[in-house]
C-alpha cells in the first residue's frame, strides 16, 4: 500500500529547474527490488540514489536498466551487523523474500522458499567507509528486518536524514515484544523523526475466506478492505516548526537544519501531498529562506488544493475502468488464466 | 473525526444476545461520554451495563434525562484521572468536545476561547474498589490528551479482565508524551495484553495553507478528510485470543485465561467493529471450547459476512491507486505495449491524412 504521491509537485519542479537547490538530494533505498519510486525522478540531476537489495539478480537488472551516473545499486542486505546471513528467497513472490523463514500463518500466503547466503552490511559501516554519502531520505522495505536496518544506521540517520519511509506492521513477535511499529517509532523519535503519514492494507484471515467459499460466496479480495490493518507504509519526517517552536517536546534537540535541508524537507512534504505543511514551513522560516527562495512564489506554488486531489476518486475510478476495458487487457485474459493455473499447479506441488 | 467501523448488521451478536448464549452482562466503561453511548452497544440490549463519565456536569445531566428509564445505563459527573481529587478543567464553549484538562494554545490551529472550572477527578480503580463500577469488558477513552492519566488510574481495572479498549490518540510528541501519545498508550495496552486491532483517523490542513488558498479565493472543504497530516486517531486495542494460544512466546507475561463468555464477548467486539474475519477465526480456533455453549458451525456461517465493513473513502482511493499500479505493471499490459504504440501510430497517420 503506497503512500500518496503528488505528481504535480510544482514547487519541486521549480526549485530543481531553477537551481534553487544547491546540494544533491541523496536517497538510500533499502529493499530496492523493482527500482526506486518514480516520484524521485522529479528531482532530475539533483538525485543521487544508493539502492540495496539482498537479491543479486534484482540488482543486476537495475544496473542494466539504470545506466545513469548518479544511480548506484549494491547487492548487499543492510542489517545491524556486518556478516553473512541466510536469506529466504520466495520464488513465488520475490518481493516477499526475507531474512526470516515464514512460519504457519492465519492468512493464505503463497510461498516457495529457497535459502541462500547473502552479505549483510551496516549502513553505518558503508557511511564510515565513504561508500554512501550523508543521506536525506531513507526508504526501508525488507519484510520484517526493518529494525535491524535501523539499528545499523544510527550514525547515518543522526548525520541528517530528513525523512524515513518504512514498511511496518502493528504485530508483536518474540523478538519485538513491544511491536514492530512501536520499536521503529521509538528509534526514529530519538532522531526527531515523527509520523507524518501512513497507508495500509487489510488482509482477511484464511478461515474467513474458507467460510465464504463454504457459503457459496466468492473469496473477499484484498481490495475489499476486510480484516485488520496488515502492512503499513509509514512516513517519518523532521518537523522543522515543532523543533523551533516547541523544542521542549524533544528529549534531545535535533540537529539544526541548513537552508538546503529546509528546502529538501519542503520537497519531501510536497512529493507526499503534504503541501499544507510545506506552506506552513515556508511561512514559518521566511527569513532564513528568503536569501535563497522567492517565498511568495514558493507559497503560491505550494498552495495547491489539488495536492491530494479530492476528485481523484472519480479520476482513479475512470482510469481503472479504462485499463480493465482496454483491448490490451481483454486480449491477454487467456494468458492470465494460464498463469493462475500454472501458479496453482506449482503451489500444490 | 474518522470513526472506527461499525457493523450494524452484526448477525452473530444479535444471535448470541437473543438466544441467551451470552450468560454474563457485557460491561462498558466510557470515559469522555459527551454525545452519549455509541449506537453499537444498543445491539447488546439487556446484556449491556454501561457506565459513562464526563467532567462537564451539564453533559451528564442531559444524558441522564435522555436515558431515563434505562436502568442499565449510568452516567457520572466526574473526570477520570491518575489520582482522586479536584483539578482545573478548560471548557471550550465553541466546541465542547474539545474541552480538556490541558489549556489550549501554542498549537498551529487557532486557540479556542476557554473557560476554566474546577471538577472532581476519580481514579477508575477507586471506583472499581468502591463498587461504583463492575469489572469491565470494554473501556473507551476520549479525553483530549489526558488519556495517559486515565490509564494510570485504571491498572487494576485493566488487569481485572478488560478485553478491548477504544481510545483517541495521535502521533504527536510533547513533554508529557516524549515518545508520542500513541507509543505511550500502546505500551500501557500491551502491558495488559491488548494488541492493536484497528484505526480510523482524520486529516486537518494547517491554517497557513488555508489562508494562502483564501488569498486566491479558493475555499477548502476541510471536512473532506483528504488534506493534511493524519491528526486524531481512534484506535481499537483488543485481546488476540488466537495469537495468545498459538504464539505464547510473543508475550512478556502470560495473558490471563479467558472463559467461554469472555471468548464470546471478544468475538462480539470484533464483529461490531467490522472485524468479522477475526471473530470467525476465534470461533474456528476455539471450536471445541465454544461448542459446549453454541453451534459453532452456525456462528461461523453468521460471521462469514462479506459486507461486515463498508470501505471508507480513503481506503477506496488507495485501493484504486493500487489497482492502477497493478494493472500498469502487469505482464499483460507490458507485452501489449507495442500494440498500443502501433494503434497510436495508425491514428496519427489517419489524422495526418
Amino acid at each position: 500500500m503506497d503512500l500518496y504521491f503528488n505528481e504535480a509537485a510544482k514547487f519541486t519542479r521549480w526549485v530543481t529547474a531553477a537551481g534553487v537547490l544547491q546540494e544533491p538530494f541523496v536517497l538510500v533505498d533499502v529493499g530496492v527490488q523493482g527500482g526506486e519510486h518514480q516520484h524521485w525522478n522529479l528531482l532530475g540531476d539533483h538525485l543521487v540514489v544508493h539502492g540495496f537489495d539482498a537479491l543479486e539478480e534484482a540488482i543486476m537488472q537495475l544496473r542494466r536498466q539504470n545506466w545513469r551516473a548518479n544511480r548506484h545499486y549494491h547487492a548487499f542486505a543492510a542489517g545491524k551487523a556486518d556478516e553473512e546471513r541466510t536469506f529466504y528467497f520466495n520464488a513465488a513472490n520475490p518481493t516477499a523474500s526475507s531474512m526470516y523463514r515464514q512460519g504457519p500463518s492465519r492468512f493464505d500466503v503463497q510461498r516457495r522458499e529457497q535459502t541462500r547466503k547473502v552479505q549483510v552490511r551496516r549502513l553505518d559501516t558503508l557511511f564510515a567507509e565513504g561508500l554512501i554519502p550523508r543521506a536525506d531520505f531513507l526508504k526501508i522495505d525488507v519484510e520484517g528486518f526493518e529494525m535491524d536496518v535501523l539499528l545499523g544506521a544510527q550514525e547515518l540517520i543522526g548525520a541528517g536524514v530528513l525523512a524515513v519511509e518504512t514498511e511496518s506492521n502493528f504485530g508483536i513477535s518474540a523478538s519485538l515484544r513491544t511491536g514492530h511499529f512501536s520499536a521503529i517509532s521509538d528509534t526514529l523519535v530519538d532522531h526527531g523523526l515523527l509520523v507524518f503519514d501512513l497507508a495500509f492494507n487489510r488482509v482477511p484471515r484464511a478461515s474467513f475466506q474458507r467460510a465464504l467459499v463454504a457459503k457459496g460466496l466468492p473469496e473477499a479480495s484484498i481490495h475489499e478492505g476486510i480484516g485488520k490493518p496488515s502492512t503499513l507504509n509509514v512516513l517519518f519526517c523532521r518537523d522543522a516548526i515543532q523543533e523551533t517552536d516547541e523544542a521542549d517536546s524533544y528529549p534531545t534537540p535535533p540537529r539544526p537544519l541548513s537552508p538546503d535541508q529546509l528546502i529538501k524537507l519542503i520537497i519531501i512534504y510536497e512529493l507526499h501531498g503534504l503541501n499544507d505543511i510545506a506552506v506552513d514551513t515556508v511561512d514559518r522560516f521566511t527569513t532564513s529562506l528568503t536569501p535563497r527562495v522567492d517565498v511568495v512564489r514558493a507559497i503560491e506554488l505550494l498552495a495547491d488544493p489539488a495536492c491530494r486531489n479530492e476528485s481523484l476518486d472519480t479520476a482513479l475510478g475512470r482510469r481503472v475502468r479504462e485499463l480493465e476495458q482496454s483491448t490490451s487487457w481483454r486480449i491477454t485474459k487467456p494468458l492470465r488464466a494460464l498463469k493462475r493455473a500454472w501458479q496453482k499447479i506449482s503451489s500444490s506441488t | 473525526m474518522e470513526d472506527l467501523s461499525f457493523n450494524s448488521r452484526a448477525p452473530f451478536t444479535r444471535w448470541v444476545t437473543t438466544k441467551g448464549l451470552l450468560r454474563e452482562a457485557f460491561s462498558v466503561v466510557d470515559v469522555g461520554v459527551q454525545g452519549g453511548a455509541s449506537v453499537r452497544w444498543d445491539l447488546l440490549d439487556d446484556h449491556l451495563v454501561f457506565h459513562g463519565f464526563d467532567a462537564i456536569a451539564e453533559v451528564i445531566d442531559e444524558l441522564k434525562q435522555q436515558n431515563a428509564g434505562r436502568t442499565n445505563r449510568h452516567f457520572h459527573a466526574f473526570a477520570i484521572g491518575a489520582a482522586d481529587g479536584e483539578r482545573e478543567f478548560y471548557v471550550n464553549p465553541a466546541n465542547p468536545t474539545a474541552s480538556s484538562m490541558f489549556r489550549q494554545g501554542g498549537n498551529r490551529p487557532d486557540p479556542a476561547t476557554e473557560q476554566a472550572r474546577m471538577v472532581p477527578v476519580r481514579r477508575l480503580d477507586s471506583l472499581l474498589a468502591a463498587g461504583v463500577i463492575p469489572r469491565c469488558d470494554f473501556l473507551k477513552v476520549d479525553v483530549e490528551g489526558f488519556e495517559k492519566d486515565v490509564y494510570r488510574g485504571a491498572r487494576e481495572l485493566l488487569q481485572a479482565g478488560v478485553l478491548a479498549v477504544e481510545t483517541e490518540t495521535n502521533f504527536s510528541i510533547s513533554p508529557e508524551y516524549p515518545k508520542s501519545h500513541f507509543a505511550t498508550i500502546a505500551e500501557i495496552a500491551l502491558d495488559h495484553h491488548l494488541l492493536f486491532f484497528d484505526l480510523g483517523f482524520n486529516r486537518i490542513p494547517r491554517a497557513s495553507f488555508q489562508r494562502a488558498l483564501a488569498r486566491r479565493n479558493v475555499k477548502l472543504d476541510t471536512g473532506s478528510n483528504m488534506l493534511g497530516r493524519p491528526t486524531t486517531f481512534n484506535v481499537l486495542f483488543c485481546r488476540d485470543l488466537v495469537d495468545e494460544a498459538d504464539h505464547k512466546d510473543n508475550y512478556a507475561t502470560p495473558p490471563p485465561p479467558v472463559n467461554v463468555d469472555q471468548t464470546i464477548k471478544t468475538m462480539i467486539v470484533c464483529e461490531l467493529y467490522g472485524l468479522s474475519d477475526v471473530a470467525l477465526d476465534v470461533a474456528e480456533r476455539f471450536a471445541e471450547k465454544l461448542g459446549h455453549r453454541l453451534d459453532v458451525d452456525h456462528a461461523i456461517a453468521l460471521l462469514a459476512d462479506p459486507q461486515c465493513r463498508a470501505p471508507d473513502q480513503i481506503f477506496e482511493l488507495t485501493r484504486l491507486q493500487r489497482r492502477i499500479s497493478d494493472l500498469e505493471r502487469s505482464t499483460s499490459w507490458r507485452v501489449t505495449a507495442p500494440l498500443r504504440a502501433f494503434k497510436r501510430l495508425l491514428r496519427r497517420s489517419d489524422n495526418g491524412a
